[in-house]
């Protein structure tokens, strides 16, 4: 077959992600997974199912993420996915400070489409969670019905910097939140995995997943 | 400006079928029908709707009382293997919007109300709220699998979305089928089953639409089809 750029940049956004200058100084290509996921190092909670370009999770009902440990500290890391939550009242993606936890997560930062405030930033610290920043008029819902969306996170904890991007239909991908969140005061400065967020009940995650990083 | 023609591939998902073995030098698949921008007339047609083709769309009006209809394109030769591709969107439809392979051939007026037999089909299933992928064989349908968790909303403001279907003779026979909609993402596998009832080779592609008189639909290029002797 014959490489495809210009399709490929329309599914990962990273012709996007470069114009805009989040794809700059160093940011390499970490997880690029366009046809097939690959398998998750660590997870908790309901688990996700991989068949080909898609990680389905079981029916139960859970807070519960799967990942990917890097094979260094990022502090910067962009994190895109596409979803489909069925009935899941949340998912997303996010960054974690040090290797996957095994169990809860502890010190991070993560953006979803959430059923109650809309697209979400927020924050685990010790394991405690705080909500950074909200959209309530553009988000995902949580229907069976819904059609798929891109959600993506950048970070850059040397300037403080958090935001969310959205991707509906064929269109280009938008910025959503951005948070201004201090890293050094969180604890946050650096990041060693990064992970999928949902809550179960048949959420679907679907390629392209990418994770580039410096 | 830029031409991009492999977006109509993603589109089509070749490269990704070609990922999965499905497509490429090795599977002896070549493309049968390639309807990148206008929708090819259909070749059989139930006749209790009207089907107006307008570049990339056919639009189906289903006319008269409640019964099911379908059309149909001939494959102009039987295939052991077939892959078929497209688009839909709800409009008014209720009850299904369908893609299906059979062993049958079939050209033009079929009457009232479904024609096609011994066939796979893989459909968004309204009446059932669900996904489907049923066979229906000597007139008989079975279903291989149902997945409520995820299906298209029926609604005039619906996205598009698209399914594929693939099948395979023999016994075991291979019936997979994948969906795609609201965004760039990629296609991804709902159903994958290993029936053996179809055994004799392929010739038609069809799409069933359902039920409810006065109800509307559109199927949307790209339609691909690709088969192997």
């Amino acid at each position: 077959m014959s490489y495809a750029p210009s399709t490929f940049h329309a599914g990962t956004g990273e012709d996007f992600f470069r114009k805009e200058g989040f794809l700059v100084d160093g940011m390499a290509p970490l997880i690029t997974a366009r046809y097939t996921i690959p398998a998750f190092d660590d997870s908790d909670g309901t688990a996700l199912t991989i068949t080909d370009s898609v990680a389905k999770s079981a029916v139960g009902s859970a807070p519960s993420w799967a990942g990917y440990n890097l094979s260094a500290a990022k502090t910067k890391l962009l994190v895109l996915a596409y979803t489909q939550p069925s009935t899941s009242a949340y998912a997303g993606v996010g960054v974690h400070k040090g290797t996957l936890p095994g169990t809860t997560l502890e010190d991070d930062y993560q953006t979803n489409f959430d059923t109650a405030p809309g697209t979400l930033i927020g924050k685990h610290v010790s394991g405690s969670w705080t909500t950074l920043g909200t959209d309530a008029t553009i988000y995902q819902d949580d229907a069976v019905t819904s059609a798929i969306w891109g959600i993506a996170l950048y970070v850059d904890a040397d300037n403080d910097i958090q935001k969310s991007f959205v991707k509906s239909g064929t269109a280009e991908w938008l910025q959503v939140l951005s948070t201004a969140d201090d890293s050094s005061a969180s604890g946050l400065t650096s990041f060693q995995s990064v992970y999928l967020r949902h809550g179960g009940l048949s959420c679907r995650f679907i390629t392209p997943i990418m994770v580039w990083g410096a | 400006m830029t031409y991009h023609p492999l977006a109509e591939t993603h589109d089509t998902g070749e490269a990704y079928w070609e990922r999965l073995g499905i497509l490429g030098s090795s599977t002896g698949m070549a493309p049968i029908i390639s309807a990148n921008k206008t929708m090819p007339s259909v070749d059989a047609y139930t006749n209790n709707q009207t089907i107006a083709i307008t570049d990339s769309v056919l639009k189906y009006t289903l006319t008269g009382g409640n019964a099911n209809r379908e059309f149909s394109w001939s494959l102009g030769a039987t295939y052991s293997k077939v892959l078929a591709v497209s688009y839909f969107q709800w409009g008014s439809t209720m009850d299904l919007q369908g893609l299906a392979i059979s062993e049958d051939a079939y050209t033009g007026d079929q009457g009232n109300p479904n024609y096609m037999d011994n066939y796979i089909r893989f459909m968004a299933y309204s009446y059932g709220n669900e996904m489907r992928l049923q066979k229906r064989v000597g007139g008989s349908y079975t279903t291989y699998g149902t997945d409520t968790t995820i299906y298209p909303e029926i609604a005039a403001y619906s996205p598009a979305y698209a399914l594929a279907v693939y099948a395979e003779v023999g016994d075991p026979g291979v019936q997979t089928g994948w969906i795609k909609f609201g965004s760039t993402s990629q296609w991804f596998q709902l159903f994958s089953g290993i029936e053996g009832d179809l055994t004799t080779g392929f010739q038609t592609v069809g799409v069933g639409v359902g039920y409810t008189g006065g109800n509307v639909g559109r199927m949307i290029s790209p339609f691909y089809v690709w088969g192997a002797a």
